[in-house]
């Protein structure tokens, strides 16, 4: 009985013995057991012949992937370094291009029809009931401060206030979701009249339930999108674009923002050309 | 598990800035990402190479986030399995293509039609050999819960203890189950004259 109690003991350590996880005492002690006993034995033969079984089921890594990543992450802090210098030493001079892209802007969106849903540069309550906050609420790196953070700030105060709860606004602006199934409440896309070329400054804001708001400019150094960001965006936009049956939203971007757009997959042949990335309902 | 320890310490150099030791942490885990990575895009090697360049992009940019206070291997696994869902969304999204046909008449039209998905199950698809052709199969005869554990376990080389903090579940149930799912498996390979 007592040979038989310990066998079952032996034969419940025996994989933590083949895996390298007993202490050595212990592991002394079962590899003893093991060259005496012929089931415990024939188990550790068996574990180890499994685990072999398996690892032959891994691939290996292609030759040139290891490349490819370091140059990937290398290509990325490169990116994350320019962005902190200019944050560092462009701020000045951004805000003053800021205000000088916006002004413009806002004239021409004054002048031209007001739709419902078009986002004003001030803060009102539009028809459709959804808030869009003024464009110097959205804080900018000229502030001195992150930008992906500020972008979060101010979406928690958009949907704050477009919540039902303020609890359940802060919760759902913290968590990581795909973009809920929500009417669109996008802002008007620009269009080729409005954009002609020129640089201008587009606020944009998601109204996905946890929506954060993404500003998209052209040739302004100061932006930086959250790629998270970015993603729930063109979703959004995909879903406007669906809904609505138009033939594509269109965004103003620059260099950086564009190659975030090409790694997501959006068609980006016309955007060196133009000053558009065209959403095809991806 | 010492492995695993090492890339935690490997990982919060990584986080104070040291390029080396994010590298050597590449070395360390690009197989296990690789391979999950395989497994979620259907086995296309391509994807898969372009899945596991966001990953390790993804990783770099969170590392800073990473305190040690969970494991790295959980870490990364939260991190893979993130990247994974969100590229199986777009993917997803995009199996709808709109097309321009010509009409009867000549005139282009608008239609939309479906890409039916009509590739190898994601495990079929990574396997070239035989045998693991015959691991895989006996893989789709276990329950949902034991094939994951033991993919997890056994080929993605995560510990028992990173096992039980991703699956949530006890250091405990994590043996017992994976002792059934090791059985369970030997069982249906001898069956099949899989393995011998």
């Amino acid at each position: 009985m007592e040979n038989k109690e310990k066998n079952c003991e032996y034969k419940n350590r025996i994989a933590d013995y083949a895996d390298g996880l007993l202490e050595e005492a212990e592991a002394k002690d079962v590899k003893e057991h093991i060259d005496l006993c012929g089931e415990c034995s024939a188990e550790y033969k068996a574990y180890t012949e499994f685990c072999g079984m398996m690892a032959e089921c891994v691939r290996p890594v292609p030759e040139e992937l290891h490349g490819k990543i370091m140059g990937a992450v290398r290509r990325e802090a490169r990116r994350a370094r320019l962005m902190r210098a200019i944050k560092r030493y462009a701020a000045p001079v951004a805000a003053a291009l800021v205000l000088a892209l916006t002004v413009p802007a806002i004239l021409r969106s004054n002048n031209g029809d007001m739709t419902e849903g078009t986002p004003t540069y001030h803060d009102a309550a539009t028809e459709d009931g959804i808030v869009y906050p003024a464009a110097d609420g959205f804080k900018y790196d000229g502030d001195g401060k992150s930008r992906s953070g500020d972008a979060t700030d101010a979406a928690a105060d958009l949907i704050a206030t477009n919540s039902e709860s303020d609890e359940e606004a802060r919760d759902t602006a913290k968590e990581d979701r795909a973009p809920a199934d929500t009417e669109p409440g996008v802002a008007e896309a620009p269009t080729a009249d409005s954009a002609g070329g020129e640089s201008f400054y587009q606020y944009t804001t998601s109204y996905s339930v946890s929506g954060e708001g993404v500003a998209v400019c052209y040739n302004c150094p100061i932006v930086e999108v959250e790629e998270k960001a970015l993603q729930r965006l063109i979703s959004n936009f995909s879903e406007y674009v669906k809904l609505t049956d138009d033939k594509g939203a269109l965004f103003v971007v620059n260099d950086e923002v564009l190659e975030q757009l090409k790694l997501l997959g959006c068609d980006t042949e016309n955007a060196a050309k133009a000053d558009f990335v065209r959403v095809n309902g991806k | 598990m010492e492995e695993r320890d090492k890339l935690t310490e490997l990982a919060l150099k990584a986080a104070a800035g040291d390029e080396a030791a994010f590298e050597e942490l590449v070395y360390q885990t690009e197989r296990t990402v690789y391979n999950m990575a395989l497994r979620s895009t259907g086995g296309n090697e391509h994807d898969a190479s372009d899945l596991s360049q966001e990953i390790y992009i993804k990783l770099w940019r969170s590392l800073p986030g990473f305190r040690g206070e969970s494991s790295f291997g959980t870490w990364l696994y939260r991190i893979v399995q993130n990247a994974a869902a969100d590229r199986a969304r777009k993917a997803a999204r995009g199996r709808t293509v709109s097309l321009t046909l010509e009409g009867e008449d000549g005139e282009e039209g608008r239609e939309e039609a479906e890409i039916c998905d009509t590739a190898p199950t994601p495990e079929e698809a990574v396997l070239e050999d035989e045998r693991s052709k015959a691991v895989y199969a006996a893989l789709d005869g276990l329950t949902e819960n034991h094939r994951e554990i033991v993919i997890l376990r056994y080929m993605d080389g995560f510990s028992v203890m990173e096992i039980a903090d991703i699956l949530n579940i006890d250091e405990g149930t994590v043996k017992s189950r994976l002792f059934r799912a090791r059985e369970k498996l030997k069982k249906i390979l001898e069956k099949g004259n899989g393995f011998g």
